[in-house]
């Protein structure tokens, strides 16, 4: 078990920079819980002590934000001055499962809809923008796992809904352009149909005459 | 050149200048791990763009997800999938790191990079019949990659290169030898990367990679940052023509950096890795 146990220290090291932080400052103490033999111990403590795996810790925590900045984008822009504290939070309870990294963006997902339904997080836009992208989302997945020779699905192109209670022609194109959209927007009822069209999302709003 | 999504106009544009293309097959599936069924789901569009690209240039395997140094995992099932992957594409040799990032059997948790693991007799031990049955499942030749390391494990029983020559003395299988790797920890732990490659078996190289990095945090990180710097060059003019399997050197670039390099960019590194690679033996300059 010795080797198996020193690589998931390791790994939680790594994932963890808390155990990282506290086996510097502690020693071996914090690895109680792993079977390892005198020389893992010693070795673990080691890496530790070295400032490569501050940066370790960091590049591990690059790769999980990947795939989250890539399907969140405007969220991640909206959340900005609380990013990394809301990251911090979710990476303490939640590992990565799989070398693809895959459901590290649909993890930070829910737990954000969790805090704003919980009431732990209030934003005026969050919800909306959130609901756009993940929306957007599933539809480029669904291109994804579609073969040239599929049969065109029934009802045409595949599209959703979107329910913004703020104008998303001023709520989003600040967000794509990497700013935050300005405070106080008047709201309203603004449903928008995410259309698929080609290998293109397209942005309509669905009320007539909106 | 290793296939980013970046590339995908540029392997249609300019195939003629590709005598191959590494692609990392875990790019093309979506794996819903150990004891899932089906475990593998293929994205048809990554399917597409890889059959119709090997009807014009060989594709080679770079794989990152079989996790070989893992003391507790060993995926039969995944190593299963890449012999069927690169049976569709008659993929002339396969890789993969020399690492671990996988762990824990049964509740499996990820290290989200990959990691070293001390260059012991235990670790030789536990690759020596893994990378046979590898070999074996694979039918192709099974290329190990030398790993980029931010930290140094203290009292290690074989030197990086001795591990190296020993594993694959022992497995028959071939080096991918990654020159930004070695440029990286040379720099990182200040170590002569040339006394590092005079100690390396380098008969048993079968592909080079090239790539670029970057500053962060005090260290040089192989980061895959546009071109290849002069060091990496230096290192494979040294390593060529000492390396008589040698079949291939592969630039590898993030996507990020398509905008720093574009298609002139990434032509001009192929063009100075076929430059350096033909080259007859520089005895006078190096030692």
């Amino acid at each position: 078990m010795a080797l198996s146990d020193f690589q998931r220290a390791l790994s939680e090291m790594t994932v963890s920079p808390n155990l990282a932080a506290r086996v510097r400052a502690e020693g071996e103490r914090p690895l109680a819980a792993y079977d390892l033999t005198p020389r893992e111990r010693a070795r673990l403590v080691a890496v530790a002590r070295h400032p490569g795996m501050d940066l370790n810790c960091t590049l591990a925590r690059g790769n999980r934000f990947g795939p989250i900045v890539d399907v969140l984008p405007l969220t991640c822009t909206l959340l900005k001055p609380w990013l990394r504290e809301l990251l911090e939070e979710l990476w303490q309870i939640k590992r990565p499962g799989n070398y693809q990294l895959s459901g590290e963006e649909h993890a930070f997902a829910a737990f954000l809809q969790a805090k704003l339904a919980g009431g732990e997080l209030s934003h005026p836009y969050l919800a909306e923008v959130l609901e756009y992208e993940l929306a957007s989302w599933a539809l480029v997945q669904s291109l994804r796992h579609t073969s040239a020779g599929d049969e065109p699905q029934p009802g045409g192109e595949p599209f959703r809904l979107v329910h913004f209670s703020h104008d998303p022609a001023l709520l989003l194109p600040p967000l794509e352009a990497g700013a935050l959209p300005p405070d106080g927007l008047p709201g309203g009822r603004y449903p928008v149909r995410v259309t698929l069209r080609g290998d293109t999302l397209v942005v309509e709003h669905e009320a007539p005459g909106w | 050149m290793l296939f980013n999504p970046a590339l995908a106009d540029f392997v249609h544009s300019d195939s003629a200048s590709l005598d191959y293309l590494a692609v990392i097959p875990d790019r093309s599936w979506v794996d819903h791990g150990p004891g899932a069924s089906p475990r593998f789901d293929d994205l048809p569009e990554s399917v597409r763009l890889f059959q119709q690209t090997a009807l014009h240039i060989p594709l080679v395997m770079h794989s990152i997800g079989m996790s070989i140094c893992s003391a507790d995992i060993f995926d039969l099932a995944y190593v299963d999938q890449l012999a069927r992957w690169r049976g569709l594409y008659q993929c002339e040799w396969a890789s993969d790191h020399l690492s671990f990032s996988r762990s824990g059997a049964g509740h499996e948790s990820n290290a989200a990079m990959a990691l070293p693991s001390p260059y012991d007799r235990e670790l030789l031990d536990l690759l020596v019949p893994r990378v046979d049955t590898v070999q074996q499942r694979l039918g192709c030749p099974f290329l190990l990659e030398n790993n980029v390391y931010y930290f140094t494990y203290p009292d290690q029983e074989f030197t990086e290169a001795e591990f190296l020559n020993e594993l694959t003395a022992r497995t028959g299988c071939s080096l991918l030898l990654d020159l930004h790797n070695v440029h990286t920890n040379a720099v990182n732990h200040g170590f002569d990367p040339i006394e590092f490659l005079a100690s390396l078996d380098l008969s048993r190289i079968l592909e080079v990679h090239v790539a670029g990095g970057s500053a962060m945090m005090g260290f040089h990180t192989d980061s895959h940052t546009g071109p290849a710097p002069d060091a990496v060059w230096e290192l494979l003019r040294y390593v060529a023509p000492r390396a008589p399997a040698l079949r291939g050197v592969t630039f590898e670039f993030h996507e990020s950096s398509w905008p720093l390099l574009r298609t002139g960019g990434v032509l001009a590194q192929l063009d100075r890795a076929r430059s350096i690679a033909a080259q007859p033996l520089l005895s006078s300059i190096w030692p």
